[in-house]
């Protein structure tokens, strides 16, 4: 099953208090994001003050921003996707995004008869022959 | 891979059915709202990466409802070479253990896809080689990812559901065609037909290469064209750039007037867009099974073109399927009864087939389209009278044949029996409707009771009648009947055929034996099948043989054979068809216009 986990980016705030997202850390969170074993599953925003005393008042200033990303791992599942083609990237990413697996219905039909007729006959064949 | 079933639990209106996919071709039949066009939509679902189920499409009458999703189970039939490709790469993905479990080679595996949602965690698939081997093999699969990326590419039939404004061609940009918008998807099709690899190479800024390109391009569409278009061999396709950077496509034809694809009919932009659709699949797959679905095909079509669009889809049918659904009587398949499935939809069970094995499945079908099929709506200048539907069934699947393709839009007017036969010319002759026709006769003591009837000898006396008798193609007078023309192995073949249809039907009283054909029997035939028939049936039965069943059986026998051997079996048939030809083109010049 794949794992949930986060990824955090600290993106700096400069002193005069703008924030602006570089180039740099634009194109690695689009990097992260595009990679096709990492589902995105939520996101927040936070940010990273510090108080500094400022003529005798507290201030609170910002320093940083920081944007965690909740995402479904999908290395070392079954599920792994390097190097299959776009139509199952696609699938997939859509059916981790819309939640857990549904439980498979209990629906035998003929075809599942066949097989678990076969099923048992093998086992009682086999019962036989180690009894033999 | 061949679709064989599919299993269909709350979709729409269908709470539980099952469709046995028993042919390349399945016309689905009944009246508005029966829910035809959910099964076709349902089927679609087993497409599985580019289809997403939504709870919309739940059964409302489901435990589920409103949150579930619908149950799609589909059951293939895997030939021995897609067999072996599957077993490679099972051989990849299983333990070695679980793989010495299924045979390496296999003639008769089936695989079947289960659906209940999106995704590949939520489907599975199963092996069965009856009384070999079967097997749940998504539980025991180890990279999931990997195998279903190559299961679907190489193995899964592709799935193809086309509703009708998928299949119009929109003048596009080059930058329409490099997206992903389905409307611009039929001249996408069309423009890799005609060779293009990469429409990137349409926005070259040399305009020599762009032109010279493009020209390549009509040139290799043309000839394709001219192959496949039947309907109109003096169609001319260009493509061409207009407002600017938009590219349209253009028709010139007979009328040597040229034409936007868009402001010809819809029937003609229905038709077009289908052949692209088709060559393109061809293109693309080679030589990999492809499923196509479509719901009620070519509304827009004249008579001639729901006829050349049903030939489309017999040459589809050759190496692929195609499941429609149809209010079309022209579109409605003939020759197979067996492909035409029946939907009625009730108030408590929803949509369901209609699996009763009809005897007489033209009737059923005639009723759910609301029309006398091969009736004709107007009665034709020159009729072919015969006396029941045995004779009409017959010459109406043999005037198919490509020879007789001028005769196949006479009217062949059912008498109802040879005795009926005088009304019937009365009626249509000299002093009624007027009309001209050739009378078709047994040779038998009936038929000639029936040639001395006043009104018939009054009017099949007229220039504009004939007739024409059985023995008229033997060189004897032996009594025969129109079974006698064909030969008589095949028919008592299809005559067994015919009885063991009817076991599920218990008509008979004891256990049916084959009728063995040892030596040549005495004409008419129909007498020693008769006589052996009822030896089947209780004393106090009324069955009879259904004789245009058994005609039916024989010609489906027929169809199963090479081009030659069809002209040695039909030969006295044919010769018989000749002679109403030429008496065809003999009263033509009477026939009233």
């Amino acid at each position: 099953m794949p794992i949930t986990k986060h990824k955090i980016f600290k993106i700096k705030v400069s002193d005069d208090g703008k924030f602006t997202i570089s180039k740099a850390i634009e194109r690695t969170i689009n990097e992260f994001l595009s990679e096709s074993n990492k589902v995105y599953v939520n996101h927040s925003v936070t940010t990273l003050t510090e108080d500094i005393q400022e003529y005798d008042d507290l201030k609170t200033i910002c320093r940083y921003i920081i944007l965690s990303i909740v995402y479904k791992d999908l290395d070392n599942t079954s599920l792994n996707l390097k190097g299959v083609s776009k139509k199952i990237r696609d699938t997939v990413h859509i059916e981790i995004e819309s939640g857990d697996p549904i439980k498979e219905p209990e629906i035998i039909t003929d075809f599942d008869k066949e097989i678990l007729e076969f099923k048992t006959k093998n086992e009682v064949e086999n019962t036989t022959a180690n009894t033999v | 891979m061949k679709l064989k079933t599919v299993e269909i639990y709350d979709f729409k209106s269908i709470s539980n059915e099952k469709l046995e996919v028993n042919s390349n071709q399945l016309c689905l039949v009944g009246k508005n709202e029966s829910g035809k066009s959910s099964i076709i939509s349902a089927i679609s679902y087993l497409n599985v990466l580019e289809t997403t189920l939504e709870t919309s499409l739940l059964n409302k009458s489901s435990d589920r409802y409103p949150n579930g999703l619908p149950i799609i189970i589909g059951t293939f039939k895997l030939r021995k070479n897609v067999y072996s490709k599957l077993y490679k790469l099972l051989s990849e993905h299983l333990t070695n253990e679980i793989l010495s479990t299924i045979n390496k080679q296999s003639e008769d595996c089936q695989i079947q896809i289960k659906r209940w949602g999106n995704g590949l965690s939520n489907i599975s698939i199963s092996i069965l080689s009856l009384g070999k081997f079967g097997l749940k093999i998504s539980d025991k699969i180890e990279n999931t990812a990997k195998f279903y990326d190559s299961f679907f590419k190489e193995i899964y039939p592709n799935i193809e559901y086309f509703e009708n404004e998928d299949l119009l061609i929109e003048p596009s940009t080059i930058e329409e065609l490099l997206g992903s918008d389905k409307k611009f998807e039929t001249f996408r099709k069309l423009l890799v037909i005609g060779g293009c690899k990469d429409f990137n190479d349409l926005n070259n800024s040399d305009i020599n290469f762009v032109t010279t390109y493009l020209s390549d391009i009509e040139i290799k569409l043309n000839q394709i064209f001219k192959k496949h278009y039947k309907q109109d061999q003096s169609i001319n396709i260009k493509i061409v750039p207009a407002l600017g950077d938009k590219l349209n496509l253009i028709i010139r034809d007979s009328s040597n007037k040229s034409f936007s694809i868009n402001e010809r009919s819809p029937g003609f932009q229905y038709y077009f867009s289908f052949l692209v659709n088709k060559l393109y699949t061809k293109y693309i797959n080679g030589g990999k099974n492809t499923i196509i679905l479509l719901d009620e095909p070519g509304h827009s079509l004249h008579p001639k073109g729901a006829k050349d669009l049903l030939k489309s889809f017999d040459d589809i049918s050759e190496n692929s399927q195609i499941i429609y659904t149809t209010h079309n009587p022209f579109l409605a398949v003939r020759n197979c009864v067996d492909s035409l499935i029946f939907v009625n939809k009730s108030a408590t069970e929803g949509t369901k087939i209609n699996k009763k094995p009809f005897l007489n499945k033209y009737q059923v079908l005639r009723k759910e389209l609301g029309v006398m099929l091969n009736d004709s709506f107007l009665i034709g200048d020159i009729n072919l009278v015969v006396e029941g539907n045995t004779e009409k069934l017959a010459f109406h699947r043999l005037f198919q044949f490509e020879k007789y393709r001028d005769l196949e839009w006479m009217n062949i007017y059912n008498a109802d029996g040879v005795n009926n036969i005088p009304q019937a010319i009365n009626y249509l002759g000299k002093n009624n409707l007027k009309l001209s026709g050739i009378a078709i006769l047994d040779s038998d003591a009936e038929a000639n009771e029936v040639k001395k009837v006043k009104a018939y000898k009054n009017n099949i006396n007229e220039n504009n009648w004939e007739e024409i008798e059985i023995n008229s193609v033997f060189n004897d007078k032996n009594p025969r009947t129109f079974e006698d023309l064909f030969p008589q192995d095949k028919y008592i073949e299809a005559y067994n055929n015919y009885c063991h249809s009817l076991k599920s039907l218990e008509v008979f009283d004891k256990a049916f034996v084959d009728l063995k054909y040892i030596e040549e029997v005495q004409t008419p035939i129909i007498n020693t099948v008769s006589t052996h028939f009822k030896t089947f049936l209780s004393d106090d039965s009324k069955s009879n043989i259904t004789k245009q069943d058994v005609i039916r059986h024989l010609l489906d026998i027929v169809d199963e054979m090479p081009l030659k051997e069809q002209m040695s079996y039909l030969s006295n048939v044919f010769k018989l068809c000749d002679k109403i030809k030429t008496n065809f083109l003999k009263i033509e010049k009477y026939a009233n216009n």
